[in-house]
């Protein structure tokens, strides 16, 4: 099995998809190299898909000042799968990396072909989402109480 | 009602309102009026009591309640104020896990009450309401992510 593979199926957010499904996903993507520090997408560039970290590393910048950064087994545009909105940061790679591309549009027919896989990937978003909040909200809750015992 | 309704939608047409329920068919929204169950609260009436096993989802079909975290500790605090068409406890669609906060009723409140077997039930036979469902439940988590953390947007869109 490649690596695109391994890495696709170990994301959250495609967990409990049959082989054969992630298969027909791996077949519609795209594979884009990037070298060291070069532009990935523009801040005015909709994303219109998942992209999934299969090496290297990105990071994430808005009016100069890195707000994120994601490195292998990582993803990012999962909300374009759902709703249009800009992201607003610009997408540069760190080291060179190699990302994954699945539009929107192959989602959408992986939604009309097989509905319930499908209804499986927005449930592990849910979920993820649920996570992140859970993770956030105990962050939260922790610098209060060293807060308040300072 | 014009020729193009849905035969039932005023049975139905309160969880139309509803934004989880935005984008579902009228056929499979008819189905979960038909299996939810109305409740109603008082005011002052606790609805869910945190740290509780969490089975079943809830619909404002009109009142008030509050959302409450550490209730009678030092550290309680009301979190948010939901209202009509708003829902609560919706965790529990996604995975089994406790109540994170209790709700109390602030003024009489009916509610559409939906158990979470029976919502995997209709899934089973109509997976796309599923779909549905959890995109708009993302959608609406994705909000409060962004509110956590304003840098989520940034790397999710």
């Amino acid at each position: 099995m490649n690596r695109s593979y391994e890495v696709l199926k170990s994301i959250g957010l495609l967990a409990w998809v049959n082989e054969d499904k992630l298969e027909w996903l791996l077949e519609r993507s795209l594979s884009y190299r990037y070298e060291a520090d070069e532009l990935i997408m523009d801040a005015t560039s909709p994303t219109d898909g998942l992209y999934v970290i299969v090496s290297g590393q990105v990071r994430f910048t808005r009016a100069e000042s890195q707000v994120s950064h994601l490195e292998v087994g990582n993803y990012f545009g999962e909300l374009s799968l759902i709703s249009k909105e800009l992201r607003g940061s610009i997408v540069e790679s760190i080291s060179p990396s190699e990302l994954l591309y699945i539009s929107r549009k192959h989602f959408n027919g992986f939604a009309e072909e097989f509905p319930d896989p499908y209804a499986i990937i927005m449930t592990n978003l849910a979920r993820e989402l649920a996570r992140m909040i859970r993770q956030l909200n105990a962050i939260t809750a922790l610098q209060q109480t060293a807060s308040s015992e300072r | 009602m014009t020729a193009n309704n849905h035969p039932f939608e005023d049975l139905y047409a309160p969880l139309r309102q509803v934004p989880l329920f935005q984008g579902v068919d009228g056929d499979t929204l008819l189905v979960f009026y038909v299996a939810s169950e109305e409740l109603i609260a008082r005011p002052g009436e606790v609805i869910m009591q945190e740290g509780d096993p969490g089975n079943e989802l809830f619909v404002i079909a009109r009142g008030q309640v509050d959302v409450i975290v550490s209730q009678g500790t030092e550290h309680e605090t009301t979190i948010a104020q939901l209202g009509t068409n708003d829902f609560f406890g919706e965790m529990c669609v996604i995975e089994p896990t406790s109540r994170s906060a209790t709700v109390i009723a602030t003024e009489i409140t009916f509610l559409y009450v939906l158990k979470t077997t029976t919502l995997n039930k209709i899934y089973q036979i109509w997976p796309e309401a599923q779909t549905t469902i959890m995109s708009n439940l993302s959608l609406e988590l994705a909000k409060r992510v962004q509110k956590l953390d304003p840098r989520y947007f940034d790397r999710a869109y």
